[in-house]
């Protein structure tokens, strides 16, 4: 309880600076407007069913990137960390990839794909491929080496080992690199609607407030509803991880 | 199996994406599934009238809008195929179609200017107060090489004011008249709504409007389709043209307007019911474009003339 009370006094807190920057900040107030009015646009979108639409187009689009993601990196990972010839083999055209930022293929990926919604589907998976697959790697090698040894002593062959002791071992660290992603892919998703425009969706809403008539609270309020999407994704995966996971956050958290 | 066939359309419609175009639609036409390239301008009205009020549908056509973030990347994707027809403003059509990029073909005029639509404004106070004050000035236009730069340079030359020591400012209509009120730029071109939104809040003023003389109901923007496209699909075009009128006839009515444009570009309907709106049309009239094509020529724009008959794709309607 005094965690949600902490919580909410940073963001009345965090509120309150915007608040008083807005009105007496040296920036005009159509062009940051305060939380008191972002709010209110915030309260009136949630009534609007045609954005609403837009943020079930986002959300939808997130979640197919998301469990896309999940479906290649988890088995690459696994795969690259028990087999290190693999690894090896494939080490500089990972490290050659993963620098480059998804935005930046956002005019290739118009080109070849379109401007549907797969596009932003393509590019928030290549964006979120990398934290769940690095982490499983790493998972794997942080695994005690006595505990495969035992598991082997008993007799256990490769794939045996593989369930019973590598991937309880992975999860947690699979689980951060779920939610890590689970940003990225939402930043990545909003971002590609914003600058490749499109039909539908949160980053769509965003430019058309901001190029149509420049309604920079239309902006802010939209940007608050992918803030309030990404902190539930959170928050929902922190929960998952908690309840499913009980034995990677022993001693972690008292509360 | 057919739990997930059901999944994924309604989960696509959900997404936005498009249906699959179906082969040999009703009525003739060759695609009744079209992708059209938009911009949140409040020029294109007509286009989301004729999607709410079906005019589209009385010819048979699905069209789905894709708004693009500015009219040349929305050119690009129809030039690519992403979009069947888009709608942009003459001046990249016609810079596509004289370079050769691409073989374009006019399939619906859109708007063109009207007096107070389209201004050169500058911050009150400010020692610009008529046209002759703009020479060497720092002046906001939307991007280089677009309609906006050439309509300064014609209005300027006009007046007889020598713009080549201009220094030319691009920046986003929405950030103008802030730029103006720090004095970063002297003037700035500006356009509907953004032109009402500045004198509202930052109590800009005009210094000249750039509809008038030599740019008097200059043509502005229009529907574009490859001419690949056009060919293949006549019939489709012919049917977008006929709602697209229907849809302009009805548009003349103010009141169908107004309520439209908060919705797709998020006008505050205040500023939607005193905003200036453009002289909407979507007849292709040969003479009236070929104005655009010589004034980008004169200033440089192009380097070769462009056969603007030849590119429209729709015949005069009797």
């Amino acid at each position: 309880m005094a965690r949600v009370i902490r919580g909410l006094a940073g963001l009345l807190g965090f509120f309150a600076v915007w608040e008083a920057f807005s009105r007496l900040g040296p920036v005009p107030q159509q062009y940051l407007p305060p939380p008191s009015l972002v709010l209110v646009r915030f309260g009136e979108l949630l009534g609007d069913q045609m954005f609403l639409l837009d943020v079930i187009a986002s959300v939808l689009a997130w979640a197919i990137a998301l469990g896309i993601s999940i479906a290649i990196a988890v088995p690459a990972g696994l795969l690259l960390g028990s087999v290190p010839a693999v690894r090896v083999a494939t080490r500089a055209i990972i490290e050659f990839l993963r620098p480059i930022p998804s935005v930046a293929l956002i005019p290739l990926a118009l080109v070849l794909i379109g401007s549907g919604p797969d596009t932003k589907i393509a590019l928030a998976v290549y964006a979120s491929v990398w934290p769940i697959l690095f982490n499983t790697i790493y998972a794997l090698d942080e695994i005690d080496p006595v505990m495969v040894e035992t598991a082997r002593s008993f007799g256990l062959g490769r794939a045996r080992v593989l369930f019973t002791v590598a991937l309880p071992n992975s999860a947690p660290f699979v689980l951060t690199g779920v939610r890590m992603s689970a940003a990225v892919a939402l930043i990545l998703v909003v971002s590609t609607e914003f600058l490749a425009g499109g039909t539908s969706g949160l980053g769509s809403f965003v430019l058309d407030a901001s190029t149509g008539a420049g309604r920079m609270d239309l902006v802010l309020a939209g940007t608050l509803v992918a803030g309030v999407i990404g902190f539930a994704v959170n928050e929902a995966l922190e929960a998952v991880h908690k309840r499913g996971l009980r034995w990677s956050i022993v001693g972690q958290e008292a509360s | 199996m057919t739990a997930g066939a059901l999944m994924g359309t309604s989960g696509c419609g959900l997404l936005g994406g498009s249906e699959n175009a179906q082969q040999g639609g009703p009525g003739g036409l060759e695609k009744a599934n079209l992708k059209v390239g938009a911009l949140a301008t409040s020029e294109i009205a007509p286009l989301h009238l004729a999607v709410k009020n079906g005019h589209f549908q009385r010819e048979g056509l699905t069209v789905e809008i894709v708004t693009a973030k500015d009219g040349a990347s929305a050119l690009n994707a129809a030039i690519g195929g992403d979009y069947d027809i888009t709608f942009s403003s003459y001046v990249p059509i016609f810079a596509a179609q004289a370079s050769g990029v691409s073989q374009l073909k006019i399939v619906a005029d859109c708007a063109s200017a009207t007096p107070n639509t389209i201004m050169i404004m500058t911050a009150p106070g400010s020692p610009v107060r008529t046209a002759a004050d703009l020479a060497g000035k720092k002046i906001a236009i939307s991007g280089m090489g677009t309609i906006s730069q050439l309509m300064v340079q014609a209005t300027m030359r006009a007046h007889g004011v020598d713009f080549s020591r201009v220094e030319w400012a691009p920046i986003g209509f929405p950030n103008m008249p802030e730029q103006l009120r720090q004095g970063h730029v002297d003037a700035a071109f500006l356009v509907e709504p953004f032109l009402t939104l500045a004198a509202r809040d930052t109590k800009a003023v005009p210094v000249v409007d750039a509809a008038t003389g030599p740019l008097q109901d200059i043509p502005l923007g229009g529907y574009v389709s490859t001419a690949n496209f056009a060919d293949q699909n006549p019939n489709t075009v012919a049917a977008f043209h006929r709602a697209m009128q229907a849809a302009t006839d009805e548009a003349q009515d103010r009141s169908k307007i107004e309520p439209l444009l908060p919705q797709f570009a998020k006008v505050d309907a205040e500023t939607a019911a005193v905003m200036g709106l453009l002289n909407m049309h979507t007849r292709v009239d040969a003479t009236r474009l070929e104005r655009v094509p010589r004034l980008m020529r004169e200033f440089g724009y192009i380097q070769k003339d462009v056969d603007v008959k030849a590119m429209i794709a729709t015949p005069p309607q009797n």
